[in-house]
């Protein structure tokens, strides 16, 4: 049985001045403890997936479906990483990680364990009393991620998380992230607009199409769970990355 | 698999709360800036009146004459200084406590915002001073009117500043929130209460300034006790040394209450970044 079904979801934007199809007649399943990675160019619509599955908007047709569930609303089972700053700037970095069991009613010793353990594993612990504003991008990011763990969800929906870091932060945020999922597998969709970044850390790389967002293709990443960082060195990452970058000129090029 | 991710030393640049974005040369001669214009004006004062005696006393009353004001007044000052200061501060703390209960209930419930939202704005223009006669008329010369005057004051502050915080607050953190399991309630309590602390903390120093104003205003026009009833009383036989006392009276509680607040606000907002 698969964790998510997305079938046929089609979301269009009604403002004032015009009417915008942000996602046509998407469909796309995803399984349990898997990682897809969705990559497509900025403006096709990747947020608005993201955020339908969030529950934060609803599809204007098609159906979200997760264990069996229609997504409704937003929940604690679905934890999402934000791509701008969405840290809280008035709780210390503990308080932060701590904001998922405090809302869900767990208290003491048991929440002051997960947060010390999650901060431990993104390489925080050292400063768990500290303001955010203190902190670096790249810090900030894993709090975020940290955040999203603790509070124990089903499914994690990171909306490119890492695309305003530079490439050596960036790097240590996927080992980061691959030492979280590694110790609690989740499943995990992952926007970007990095190939390198969706290549690496998934089993899956969706390719989306322009405006309005259809999946384009769906490329099975064979590397196995113990990915180094010189793996994109490897001919066959490469290429893997020349292929998908040649299907996302080829759609940009058939939409223009 | 080898740690990479050694955390980053934070951010340099994260200058230390209560500084400015005034290069380190010009941060240091600040205060000292400010001292030497409050000294310079206070030696031309005096220079102007007993050194030289430029201006005449009643124009501008000298240092000395102020000290004989303070001597003669004794327990009376500090009970009109008292009296003023009381109102100032129950008014100010009852009227913002309101505007920010009100204010978040607005932003919370749209029905509440069109309801109350035309008579904020029509009242908000009027200065509180110019309700003084119904005041009157109301509630009689007694501390009921003026509290009122000093309430309805700083309640304007406050409602509109909160309710314009909390529209403000990043939808990104809402959803956050939502995402993590917190229920309507708890977005309430847990996030947009605590992102719009600085923006109460600043009406609450306007307000207080406000509050001044307004309630010296009110016993201008009658009171049994007061700063405003003393500034009253001596202007009706041209006693302006007692008058500058007043004035100064109320600016040195103005500046000792703003401090007070901006010691706390700066204590309890030390998280947010400066700007
Ligand atoms: N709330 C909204 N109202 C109107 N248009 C929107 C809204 N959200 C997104 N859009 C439009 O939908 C399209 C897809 O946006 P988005 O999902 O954010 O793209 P991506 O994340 O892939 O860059 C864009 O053209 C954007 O302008
Ligand atoms: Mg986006």
């Amino acid at each position: 049985m698969a964790k998510i079904m997305i079938d046929s979801v089609s979301k269009e934007f009604l403002t004032a001045r015009k009417r915008t199809v942000a996602l046509n007649e998407t469909s796309l399943t995803i399984e349990d403890e898997e990682i897809v990675c969705v990559v497509g160019p900025s403006g096709c619509g990747k947020t608005t997936l993201l955020n339908l599955i969030a529950g934060f908007i609803r599809p204007s047709s098609g159906t979200i479906i997760l264990d069996d569930r229609e997504v409704a609303g937003p929940s604690a089972e679905r934890a999402v990483v934000f791509q701008s700053d969405a840290v809280f700037p008035w709780l210390t970095v503990a308080d932060n990680v701590a904001f998922g069991p405090r809302m869900q009613g767990m208290r003491g010793s048991r929440r002051a364990e997960r947060v010390e353990r999650y901060l431990d594993l993104v390489g925080l612990s050292d400063f768990a009393g500290t303001y955010p504003k203190e902190l670096s991008g790249g810090m900030r990011k894993r709090v975020d991620l940290a955040r999203a763990y603790t509070s124990g969800p089903d499914v994690l929906l990171l909306d490119e998380p890492f695309g305003a870091l530079d490439l050596f932060t960036k790097e240590n945020m996927w080992t980061a992230l691959k030492r979280v999922a590694e110790a609690e597998p989740k499943t995990i969709v992952f926007v970007t607009h990095d190939i390198e970044e969706a290549l690496f850390l998934g089993h899956r790389v969706v390719v989306m199409t322009p405006r309005p967002a259809r999946v384009h293709s769906v490329v099975d990443v064979p590397f196995g769970a113990d990915r180094a960082l010189d793996l994109r060195a490897e001919p066959e990452f490469q290429a893997l990355r020349m292929q998908i970058a040649h299907s996302l000129r080829e759609v940009h090029d058939g939409a223009a | 698999m080898a740690r990479l991710d050694a955390p980053n030393p934070p951010v340099a640049d994260a200058s230390p709360p209560g500084t400015s974005r005034l290069p380190a040369s010009d941060r240091n001669f600040g205060p000292l800036i400010s001292i030497g214009v409050v000294a310079s004006l206070l030696v031309a004062w005096w220079v102007v009146t007993t050194g030289t005696e430029t201006v005449t006393q009643l124009y501008l009353p000298s240092p000395e004459s102020l000290w004989t004001a303070i001597t003669t007044l004794n327990t009376q000052l500090l009970a009109d200084a008292g009296a003023t200061l009381g109102r100032v501060v129950a008014s100010w703390i009852g009227g913002s406590a309101l505007g920010v209960v009100v204010g978040l209930a607005m932003a919370r419930a749209r029905w509440l915002m069109y309801a109350l939202n035309p008579i904020i704005e029509a009242v908000r223009p009027v200065p509180p001073v110019a309700l003084i006669p119904f005041v009157i008329l109301w509630f009689g010369i007694g501390d009921t009117g003026k509290l009122f005057l000093g309430a309805l004051a700083c309640f304007m502050v406050m409602v509109v500043n909160t309710t314009i915080a909390a529209g403000n607050v990043p939808p990104v953190y809402l959803r956050a929130a939502r995402s993590l399991g917190a229920d309507d309630g708890n977005v309430y309590r847990s996030v947009v209460l605590p992102a719009i602390v600085p923006e109460i903390l600043s009406g609450f120093r306007i307000g207080s300034a406000l509050a001044f104003a307004v309630v010296v205003a009110a016993e201008f026009l009658g009171a049994d006790a007061g700063i405003g009833r003393l500034i009253m009383q001596a202007s009706r036989t041209l006693n302006t040394s007692v008058v500058l006392l007043g004035t100064v009276c109320i600016a040195l509680m103005a500046v000792i209450l703003d401090q007070v607040i901006s010691r706390i606000s700066a204590y309890v907002t030390r998280w947010a970044a400066q700007h």
